[in-house]
């Protein structure tokens, strides 16, 4: 009976893994789609084998945004060579992941050729997002204009503070033409571009940027200092200080030549560095400026040069943070503006400081102002509307 | 339905069980003290179990799909050669890093730069004929 009881219990445990397996074997109908891949850098790097060759030869016409006249028949070629690349970019933007595979252990290393070459795509698609919405196309405006940003998004996901820059540099031209065909919307066509912008993928935190910096780099150093290679990582740190004439550098060359550990020391010392750093950018406007200033003025009294030279310059990219936050918000909050008037930019406040964009009516449409709390690049304007130009 | 009877069926019909007789019970007994005692039951128990959750694991190893590896834990051989200096000749994160540090500005400058590398010059006759095809493959 005991043993009856036992393979009962052995069957009931094989079910599952019997039920998976007939599962993975199951052959779909013909007519269900094939598989495909889920990982969008497959598809941008196909984007970017076939931008036309003759892209460096246009551009001219596709860097000035004034120059896109559908009627001119050189603009009209160049959109009609770019629309396999564009109808490949647009799919790998609707993706979630976005694995470029890059080995972020190499740290100052790491070979990133995609990086340059996305930013070709996006001009591309600028240009055919401005020849749309001058078509009078806006839903075509729209499709290039979200895949822009669509790839700004995974630019700047899981990246290290290079591509996390590349990624704002990308949303900003993205927001510049998604800002031209705007006020042509219908309040429908409004309110899905608003849903589908809201559900863009999430931008993370710059902080988690910092942090992956500090594994990726100071990490790098520290193992090829372990490896009895202190001489290379020396190089290294004298091209990120872009001068081999430093007179502490000179010391540390010498001290490592006799002590091999004085560096690694060194290294163990910045790593906290970077975590007071990546809470910092996190701060409120409240609290953040005078805390930062704070800890610059510590930083220059007690770091060693060492450490300075190899932290990033987390306020400069903290701006760039400010701006990029500011420009997804100002979508949103024109979009309200249309639809509901000026009771809709208070519910789209710019996110650093809180208050309302200022509206300013234009000639052909209106631009949206955020005085970012006074921050050294200056206010954030984007105009809506046919005069809207790549800001 | 056979009506059929023999004689055989119908000894076989008055036959009646018999009582076992003690010699029965008496060899009973003497062959359950010889059985495996319980310790050694216990352990083909075990043993059985064992070898069911080794087939379990097999099955799900089996069937289950490895984990996504996103990234070797090593990263490329040491650049041995390569000097500082040359990294910052190619789109490596120090060349990029360096520029960002001055200014985003310069950043943007080199991936021009970069990028106009990268893409095959307009001399290029393999190039001009490739953008015939470009055209051709317009859908």
């Amino acid at each position: 009976m005991n043993r009856f009881a036992f393979c009962c219990l052995f069957i009931a445990a094989l079910l599952p893994a019997t039920h998976v397996s007939a599962q993975g074997h199951k052959t779909p109908a013909w007519e269900e789609p094939l598989p495909t891949t889920d990982n969008a850098a497959l598809i941008y790097w196909q984007a970017i084998a076939l931008i036309p060759k003759r892209f460096e030869e246009w551009q001219a016409i596709i860097k000035d945004d004034r120059a896109v006249d559908p009627k001119d028949p050189l603009v009209k070629a160049i959109f009609a060579e770019s629309a396999p690349a564009m109808r490949l970019m647009r799919r790998a933007s609707t993706l979630n992941l976005c694995d470029w595979g890059i080995n972020r252990n190499d740290g100052p290393e790491a070979l990133l050729p995609h990086n340059m070459l996305v930013r070709q795509l996006t001009r591309l698609a600028m240009f055919r997002s401005l020849h749309y919405a001058r078509m009078g196309d806006v839903d075509g405006a729209i499709d290039d204009a979200m895949a822009i940003l669509g790839l700004a998004r995974h630019l700047s996901r899981h990246e290290q503070m290079i591509g996390t820059l590349i990624g704002y540099a990308i949303e900003a031209q993205g927001v510049s033409v998604l800002a031209e065909p705007i006020p042509q919307l219908s309040p429908m066509q409004l309110r899905r571009l608003a849903q589908r912008h809201a559900t863009l993928p999430p931008r993370p935190p710059l902080a988690a940027s910092v942090l992956l910096e500090k594994r990726s780099y100071l990490g790098w150093l520290a193992r090829t200092v372990k490896d009895g290679r202190t001489e290379e990582a020396l190089d290294v740190v004298a091209a990120m200080v872009g001068s081999e004439n430093e007179p502490w550098l000179a010391r540390l060359r010498a001290e490592s030549s006799e002590k091999p550990d004085a560096l690694l020391k060194l290294i163990e010392q910045t790593a906290p560095l970077y975590d007071e750093s990546a809470e910092l950018i996190e701060l409120p406007i409240g609290t953040y400026s005078k805390k930062m200033a704070d800890w610059e003025a510590r930083l220059k009294k007690t770091a060693h040069p060492f450490s300075i030279a190899v932290l990033l310059p987390v306020a400069q990219y903290h701006e760039a943070t400010i701006r990029v936050r500011a420009r997804q918000a100002v979508i949103q909050a024109a979009i309200a503006y249309l639809i509901e008037g000026d009771a809709g930019l208070k519910k789209h406040p710019e996110p650093w400081t809180g208050k309302p964009f200022a509206l300013e009516k234009t000639d052909a449409g209106f631009a949206l102002r955020g005085d970012l709390g006074g921050t050294v690049n200056g206010p954030l304007v984007v105009t809506f509307g046919p005069a809207a130009a790549p800001r | 339905m056979n009506n059929f009877q023999t004689d055989i069926e119908a000894q076989l019909r008055r036959l009646e069980p018999v009582p076992p007789s003690p010699r029965f019970y008496q060899m009973l007994d003497d062959r359950l003290n010889e059985a495996p005692i319980a310790g050694n039951r216990l352990a083909v128990r075990v043993a059985e179990v064992a070898t069911a959750l080794a087939l379990c694991m097999v099955i799900t190893a089996v069937c289950r799909v490895p984990p996504r590896q996103a990234f070797a834990p090593n990263g490329m051989p040491p650049s041995g050669t390569v000097s500082a200096q040359q990294l910052q000749g190619l789109p490596t994160d120090l060349a990029y890093r360096r520029r960002a540090a001055t200014s985003l500005d310069d950043l943007n400058g080199l991936f021009d730069e970069r990028a106009r590398v990268s893409l095959p010059a307009l001399d290029d006759v393999a190039a001009r004929r490739q953008s015939l095809f470009d055209e051709l493959l317009m859908p």
